[in-house]
This record gives C-alpha cells, structure tokens and sequence, in this order.
C-alpha cells in the first residue's frame, strides 16, 4: 500500500513539474513580434527601410522579422511571404505593397484578423482604419516636384520622353499624372511626346530608350519612374554622341545612381524617404500596443537630389548604405 | 483477489509509462547530441550530396565541388543537425563574380531570402575587398569587416576556416593564390548557440569545395584575438552584397554599355521565324534563366536556348547580348557559336504564372514559367534527371531535374498531390518525344513544391483506416475481454465469499438439523416400542430450532446480496435497519448517527463500508450478545470513519484476530486504501472501527461518475 502511494506521489509530482513548467513559459512575456516586409530585399532604397524599422524596434523592444522577394516585380514571392505571417504570431505588419491590387485582399485579411498593419511606399485603394494605417510617399508631391525640376532644366520649353512606368502601379500613375498636369499647368510649352512602359530589366529600359532617341531627335529630357529606366536612359545618351543637351530626371534613388549625379550625367533624382518610412511604421505600432494608434495617413514628402545637395547630411541620410553612425 | 489483481496491473502501466519516459528520453538526448553526425566531409567528388538542403540558387554538382551558378542574393545550402554546438568548420570558396560566398554555421529557422535564417555567416566580399562575419536573424548585424591583403577577387579560390566556439565566433580566410590571410574574430552578446551548416552566396554565385566540420574542444582557442561586442554590432542592417555587387560595378558596366554598339537588337520570339536553310545571324537582349543542362536566355516576348562559343560563365539572373547563328526548328530557335556579353547582374527574375494550357500552346516555349498539375507518375533513372508525370486534367506534361536532392524529391512528393512546379518550359521534341505538348525543365528540387497533397480516399488510405479500425476493433475486444473476465472474478470471489457463509451458518444448521432427525429416525426404527416421547419431543424441538435459525440466516443473507435500504437510503440507515433485523426479538437497543460534512460516497466505498458494517453487527449479535448496539459515522474533508461498536461481552483480539470473518472484513478495507481496528477485551464490548480516503465534494465529473446517496 505505502509502495502504491509512492508510486502515486512520483506520478503527481511529476505532473505538477510539467504543469508548473508549461504555466511558467506560457507566463513568460514576450516580445512583440512585427514583420517588415518591403518590395525587395538587398536593395539600398528598401535596406533603408529595413534600418528606420530596426532603430524604432531596438528603441521599443521590439523583435523584427524582415523577408521579401529579392525583386521587386516577384509579386507572388511576397503574396506567399505575407499569407504565411497572417497566419503566424505576428502582433504587427509593415508592408510595402508590389503591387495594390494583388495583395488588397491579405491585407484586408490581415487587418480582420487583428493583425495592426502598416502600408509603406505606396498606398492601396483601401481606407485608413481600425488596423490598417499608411505612410506612404506623396506621390502628387513627386510628380509636381518632377515637373518643376524638368521645367526649370529645359527652361519652360521642350519635349520630354516618360520611362519606366509600371502600367499596374497606382503610384506610379499617380505620380504620372501629376507630372502631366503640373506641366499643362506650369510650363505648357512642354510637351510629352513618349510615355513608354518598363520593367526592372535594365537592358529592357536601355534598349526602349534607344528607340526612342531613335523616332524623337529633337527630345530634351527623360523622366524615368524607375531606377532600371534612369540606367537604361543614361546608358542609352551615354552611347550616343551629342546627347548631353538631354536632360535626365528620375525617381527612387541608389547609391549608383547618384554617384551619376554627382558626375551629372542624371541632372536629378527625386527620393522617396523609406528609412523614415520604415521608422514611423515601428514608432506607430509601438503606440498602438499602448493606445490605439491606427487609422493614420501619413504622406512622407520626397527629396530633390542634384549635384548640389548631394552631399549635404539631409542627403546623405538617403543614399548612404551605412546606419552604423545613427547608432 | 480483486485487490491483487489492481496491484498487477497498476505496475504493469507504471512500468509501460517508465520505459516510455526512458525510451523517449533517450530518443531526445540521442537526437539533440551536439557531436551527432561529426565529424562531417563532403562527399561531392563522389557525387553524392542527397544530405544538403537548398533554400534558392541553381546548385550543381562539380567534379570537386559544388556550384551555385544563380545571381540569387541569399541563396543557401544547408546540411548537419541544428544541434550542432562548438565545432570548427573548413571550407574552399570561389566568387563567380562582383558579390559576396562564403559559409554559415549554428543556422537554424531557414527560410529562401537574403537573411532569412538566424546563425552566423563568413565570407569574402569583393564590394569593398574584404571578409566579412555577421550574424542574421531575420535581419544581418555585421560586425566590423576586415581589408583582406591583396583584396578579393573573382574566379580565385580562397580557404575560410571558421571556429564557433560558446559565443565567440573566429574565422580565417586564406587566399590559396597568394598565401595571403586575414581574420575576424568576435565575441557575440546576442549569440546564436547551436546550429546546421551550410554554403551561401550574395548576388555573384560561388564555387565551393572540401567542406569539413570538425567538434571543437573547450581547449580549443580562437583563430584570432577576440574583439568584445561593440554597440555598434547591435544595428547594422547593411545592403550586404549590394556594394559593388548585384551588378557590374558603375565602371564597367559604363564600358560594356559604351560597347554595345546600336545594332538591331530581335525580339527572341522572331527567332524562330528566321530562315533553316540559310542560317542568319541575329543578336538578342535577355536575361539567363538556366545555365545546366542547357543555357536559356528570356526577353518579354520569349526564351530561346544558347550554345556559347566563349567560354564565358554565366550564371542565372544575368543580363546580357547574345549574338550568333540562329538554328530555328519547329517552334525552337538555337542561337549557335553565341557570343554573350554580360551587361547587367541581377537577381534571377520571377516566373511568370500560365496554365497549362497557355504553356502547351508553345507561347513560352524557353520562358521561365510557373504552372501547377497533379503527380501520377515518378520515376529516377540511373544517371538520369527525375522525371515527374503530371497533369491538370486537360493536358499531360513533364517536370525533369538532374539537380541535388532529386532522389529526396522523389521520396517527398506523394502520388495524386497537386504541385507547383517551376521551370523552364521547352517543347523541344528531344525532350518532349512528342508524347506531351511541354516539358518543363527544373532548376532545383526546390522549384517543385506541393501545393495539396493526395486525397484521403486513395487505395492506401482506405486500407489504412480500414486497418486503424481492425486494431481499434481488436484493441477495443481485448480490453472488453479483460473487463468481462475481470468481472467474472469478482463474481467468483463473491460466490467464495457467499459459500464460506453459507458453509458457516446454513450447513452447520443443517447439520445440526439432520443429526437430530436420523437420531429420531434411528429411534424410531430400532426402538419402536421404547420410543421416549419427551426425548423426542425434545430432539424435534431442536431441530425445529435449527430449522427457524436457518430460515433467518437465509433471510439475513439474502437481504445483504441486494441491500435495497442503501440504494434509497444510504449507509447509515442501511445498516440501522441490518442490526434491527438481526436483532428483532432481542431486545437490543440500536442507535445510528451521522456528523460531519455527510455527503454522498462513492458506490464501491459505500458497499464496502456496509459490507464490512454488517459483517461487525453480525459478529456482535451472534457472539457478544450485546443489549447496545451503536453504528457512527464521521464525514471529514477527505475521509468517512465508521465505528460498530457493542457492549457485549468481548474477546481477546490477540487469540481470534483470524476468526470471525476479520480477513474478509480487512481485505475490503485495503481495496478502500482504508485502515481497520479491533479494540475488544473481554467482558467490556467490542468497537470496530474502519477509516476510508473518500473524494471531497463531489464536481459536476463525479455527480456523473457516482450515483451515491446523500446520507
């Protein structure tokens, strides 16, 4: 009898272990768990994100996991990415959308299943609200700031060749439009005699600019939406001999890029201000763990770079790749 | 025997749940040993790397070696068991162009992505010339690089030797060219403890060979002096790859676009609509989307196989101008004597989702697609890629890979599951033997992924559930059987118990009973005329006597087999009414009481309690001729204790303690894990005395399990 009641002691106070165990580790508080995904990764423009968000998250404590496709146009890499994280223990997600209507209804399912979300770069169709919060680039602001500096470069008067325009970006056509408008507007005697589409293939954009200096010997300026359309435009004058009275603007800046500013071979680049982005995100979560905090709509002015600018701190803190001095 | 028989078995499962404790602790321990599977050498010059894992990247197999010829950033290998803890690791890398190889070590949560894994990577870096360690997770912290000695180039073999030892993490890299070395060595804060192997390239593809993993001993000291952890470790989320990497740096890539003279550059698609009896030469622009077995080159408008005449390596991603004799057939076009020159790198490009349909109409005839259909037919030839049959209902086609890991593919993917499957789509007759419109042609084992696996209603499964339920069903029949024969014991053992009372009381009556009447009858046989009519009278009177005592101990007997006044009343007033009946005409005083928290018990507590209860009234009456008889009943939080208790005349408790039905009264109490006590002396009464472990109040589970009244 005192054996079974041994026995019976052992099995009880080994219960009672596990049980204690589980309810410890189920006590422990964690961290709060957010996952950043930006369009692409290992690009200096969304690695700046990736800082903003690791600064905010180091400051509040917060655990970042950070993944995306490794190109941009991979739209299907990152739907796969942000349905696997709705479904994870994620209490936060920073998106920057590859594309607005692919990835509409995760987010809207994300936001339904409490999860706070944060939409980066560019906006999509739905509404600020209980879970979903933007900080995005101010695209009529680029678009208004592109014409301007297009303006000013060609003095009021010339023909001007679009590049690089992803015909499924809202953004990208936002940006497109108020380009156009602002010219109408400002500066109507400009004219935009090519709007060409374009996609991440640099040799793509090289040769659609080829064709088009080909049909257009009296263009003056290009303004590409992406920095695949800058190269493929500048490779494209680089080439081609007395193609320096063209004028080269463009939009989302890199390293490589503005080192061909500083050398003006691009007279300028208009930055979206991603490390911000990627901070604000974080900072917004952060509150918002505390006291509800979403339902924002934050547009994040872009930045004019040219030669003169380049090395001024504001610029820098754009283009450099090292955040190792912001520590 | 029931007693017994609950021990029995209670050390049987005791013993099963030890060796299960045991077996599984062993299992883990064994599992997550730090020296499992070290020492580790590759076994690539064999052939062989079926134990490596690929997160991304086109690897192939070397006659030394192991190449991953993709541009991919973060493109991963992994082998060795994440428990791996203080080991030193060797390996030789070669960089295949401007970007980042080298290893990673204690990597664990691996995902495809640039630093999607949490462990340490080492490596050289052509961006700034020098070798870099870092730890990822889910993000990189690099610490502080170190300038290698004649720089870092491409197509130039270097060693890294790499030691993880607690949390410092050294390494050393030696140029085999030169002889020139360089070494990092970190104390991590944050570390990472324990972890698999593997190789990994950022944006340029590498070479690798005589990779080696060897335990470490404590003893072991750090391959160079150890720098501590430095605040400006804890955020450095650099572009890792990217400095001079993922592309050809600015410089060159203005001299190669300087190079490429305006020409008329054809969309690859009018390949095929070029001239087969007189060859024409034709330049295209595109992207390389397959280097092994074969190069496949992709613009917008399609993909056309290449047969370099240089012999300039090119890997998956780059962009670059092809220029030679086009060979059209069919809907196939092959550019030969191809002179490429690279222009651009970049990340290998997405694949372009189709259906089947769309791919069997020839549309993306050397496109780099992404279609799903379901498995029917696998196979592995010797020497030859796996080849996948599939189908999505309407058109048949094949999925083939001579890629690492193609045999773990084939174990992997299950018949009938629906997969997605990435490729190369060729409706090249040499491939597709004209008996599927497209076949397509795999990078890696990971470019298969299933999407559903099989129905449940397949022949297998069917006869799995079937079998599941044969074993349920035999499992569920064994289990009854015990139970039925369990119960039959107890049935025995009552009857035991039935038959030593009534060989007690009812034989011994009528016993006594027969011996009055065969000596009446011998009388009145023998002795007719002598016949002593108050003698007989008398031996009659006595066996009347014996008679009527056996008719109320059969009474008595019977009532206890079916104890009505439990059922509807309870314990107490059950055995009030079982003294008053052993007692009728004896004019003995009865009282039963109650106190405590009285609550309803349990039925196999309170049947034996009154068992036990009965068995002492019955004593008491039978043998101590008592004219008090009191029954009790204390309720306490967790116990019941019953007190029978008489003013009788007593006994010696030391020279009867077997008799009188103790043994059986004392069996009942330990099934009750319960205790028994006898106090008697002779001449002064008799209590007995019995205590029980009895639940606390009853919880809506035990209203269910026991139907006890309250008392």
């Amino acid at each position: 009898m005192r054996q079974r009641r041994l026995n019976h002691g052992i099995l009880l106070s080994l219960a009672a272990l596990v049980l204690t165990a589980t309810m410890l580790s189920s006590c422990r508080k964690s961290a709060m768990q957010v996952a950043v995904i930006p369009r692409a990764t290992a690009t200096t423009m969304w690695e700046a994100e990736h800082a903003g968000a690791q600064f905010a998250a180091t400051k509040h404590g917060i655990q970042l996991y950070w993944n995306a496709p490794t190109r941009e146009e991979d739209v299907e890499g990152q739907i796969a990415l942000v349905d696997e994280i709705i479904d994870s223990k994620y209490q936060g997600l920073v998106l920057a959308p590859d594309q607005p209507l692919a990835l509409l209804s995760l987010v809207q399912r994300a936001a339904a299943n409490g999860i706070p979300t944060v939409i980066v770069g560019s906006r999509l169709a739905l509404p600020p609200g209980k879970n979903l919060s933007y900080i995005v680039n101010d695209d009529i602001a680029t678009g208004r700031m592109a014409a301007a500096e297009v303006g000013h470069l060609l003095g009021g008067k010339g023909r001007v060749a679009v590049l690089g325009i992803d015909p499924v970006s809202t953004s990208a056509l936002a940006i497109l439009h108020a380009f156009d408008t602002t010219l109408e507007k400002d500066y109507p005697q400009i004219v935009i005699t090519e709007r060409r589409a374009g996609s991440y293939n640099w040799t793509e954009a090289d040769q659609i600019a080829e064709e088009i200096l080909a049909v257009e010997p009296n263009l003056n300026a290009f303004f590409s939406l992406s920095p695949a359309g800058t190269f493929g435009a500048h490779h494209a004058l680089d080439r081609r001999p007395g193609s320096d009275r063209i004028k080269l603007v463009g939009f989302q800046q890199t390293p490589e890029l503005m080192s061909l500013v500083r050398g003006g071979k691009v007279d300028a680049l208009i930055a979206e201000n991603t490390y911000q982005m990627g901070y604000q995100a974080i900072e917004l979560l952060a509150a918002n763990a505390k006291q509800d905090s979403m339902g924002r709509d934050v547009q994040l002015a872009p930045t004019l770079l040219t030669s003169k600018n380049a090395d001024s701190p504001d610029v820098q803190s754009l283009i450099s790749t090292d955040w190792s001095h912001k520590n | 025997m029931s007693s017994q028989l609950k021990s029995h078995w209670g050390a049987r499962i005791l013993f099963a749940l030890l060796l299960v404790f045991v077996l599984v602790t062993l299992g883990i321990a064994y599992i997550r040993d730090a020296r499992r599977g070290l020492p580790y050498h590759d076994s690539f010059a064999a052939g062989q790397a079926g134990e490596w894992v690929a997160y991304g990247g086109a690897w192939n197999l070397l006659q030394q070696g192991i190449e991953n010829d993709s541009n991919e950033p973060g493109a991963k290998l992994v082998t060795g068991s994440p428990y791996w803890k203080d080991f030193r690791l060797d390996a030789d890398v070669q960089l295949l162009g401007e970007g980042d190889a080298g290893v990673i070590l204690r990597a664990r949560n691996l995902e495809a992505g640039v630093d999607s894994y949490s462990g340490y990577y080492a490596g050289v870096r052509t961006g700034d010339q020098s070798v870099v360690l870092g730890r990822a997770d889910h993000g990189w912290t690099e610490f502080p690089p170190q300038a290698m000695p004649g720089g870092i180039a491409p197509y130039r073999w270097y060693h890294l030797k790499v030691t993880a030892s607690r949390c410092v993490i050294s390494m050393t890299v030696t140029s085999l060219a030169t002889g020139d070395t360089a070494n990092v060595s970190r104390a991590d804060a944050k570390c990472q403890t324990s972890g698999k192997i593997g190789l990994r390239s950022v944006s340029a593809g590498g070479k690798w060979r005589n990779i080696s993993a060897v335990p470490l001993d404590a003893a072991d000291s750090p391959l160079a002096p150890v720098l501590p952890t430095s605040q400006h470790d804890v955020l450095f989320p650099t572009d890792q790859g990217r400095l001079g990497a993922n592309r050809v740096a600015d410089d060159t890539a203005r001299a190669l676009a300087s190079s490429l003279v305006p020409k008329t550059v054809q969309p690859i698609r009018s390949l095929r609509f070029l001239s087969t009896s007189h060859p024409a030469a034709a330049t295209i622009r595109g992207t390389v989307v397959l280097t092994i077995p074969k190069v496949y080159v992709q613009d917008s408008s399609g993909g056309t196989e290449i047969e370099p005449a240089n012999g300039n390596p090119l890997k998956v991603g780059d962009e670059v101008e092809v220029s030679g004799t086009v060979y059209p057939a069919g809907l196939n076009a092959v550019i030969r004597n191809a002179t490429v020159r690279p222009i651009w790198e970049w990340a290998p490009i997405p694949a372009l989702s189709v259906t089947t349909e769309q791919a069997a109409t020839g549309a993306f005839n050397g496109m780099w697609i992404e279609v799903e259909g379901r498995l029917y037919e696998k196979s592995l030839g010797q020497g030859s890629p796996l080849t996948l049959n599939l189908s999505d209902g309407q058109q048949d086609f094949l999925a083939v890979t001579s890629s690492i890991g193609a045999e773990r593919l084939l174990h992997k993917l299950p018949l009938n599951s629906i997969l997605r499957l990435r490729g190369i789509c060729t409706v090249d007759p040499a491939l597709t033997h004209d008996t599927v419109p497209f076949v397509l042609i795999l990078r890696s084992i990971g470019d298969a992924k299933m999407v559903a696996g099989p129905p449940w209603w397949t022949a297998d499964h069917i006869a799995g559930i079937v079998a599941g339920l044969l074993a349920a069903g035999f499992i569920l029949y064994v289990v009854y059987a015990r139970a039925k024969d369990w119960k039959l014991r107890v049935v025995m053992a009552e009857r035991e118990n039935l038959s030593h009372e009534i060989h007690d009381m009812l034989s011994q009556c009528f016993a006594g009973i027969g011996f009055q009447l065969r000596g009446v009858l011998h009388r009145l046989q023998n002795q007719p005329s002598q016949v002593d009519l108050d003698s007989l009278r008398q031996e009659v009177s006595v066996a009347y006597g014996f008679v009527k005592r056996s008719h109320d101990v059969s009474r008595a007997s019977l009532g206890s087999f079916h104890p009505e006044a439990l059922e509807s009343a309870g314990l107490i007033p059950a055995l009030e009414q079982c003294a008053k009946r052993l007692v009728t005409a004896g004019g003995v005083e009865v009282d039963a009481t109650a106190t405590g928290d009285v609550r309803p018990l349990p039925v196999h507590v309170m049947d034996s309690l009154f068992r036990i209860g009965q068995e002492a009234l019955s004593n008491a009456v039978q043998h101590a001729h008592p004219t008090r008889l009191r029954i009790g009943a204390h309720y306490s939080a967790r116990r019941v204790r019953l007190v029978i208790e008489d003013n009788g005349r007593g006994f010696n408790t030391h020279e009867r303690s077997n008799g009188l039905g103790l043994n059986g009264m004392k069996l009942r109490a330990e099934d009750l894990n319960g205790t028994l006590k006898i106090l008697s002396e002779a001449g002064r009464g008799t209590q007995v005395t019995v205590s029980a472990s009895i639940p606390s109040r009853r919880t809506w589970f035990q209203r269910l399990a026991y139907s006890g009244r309250q008392e």
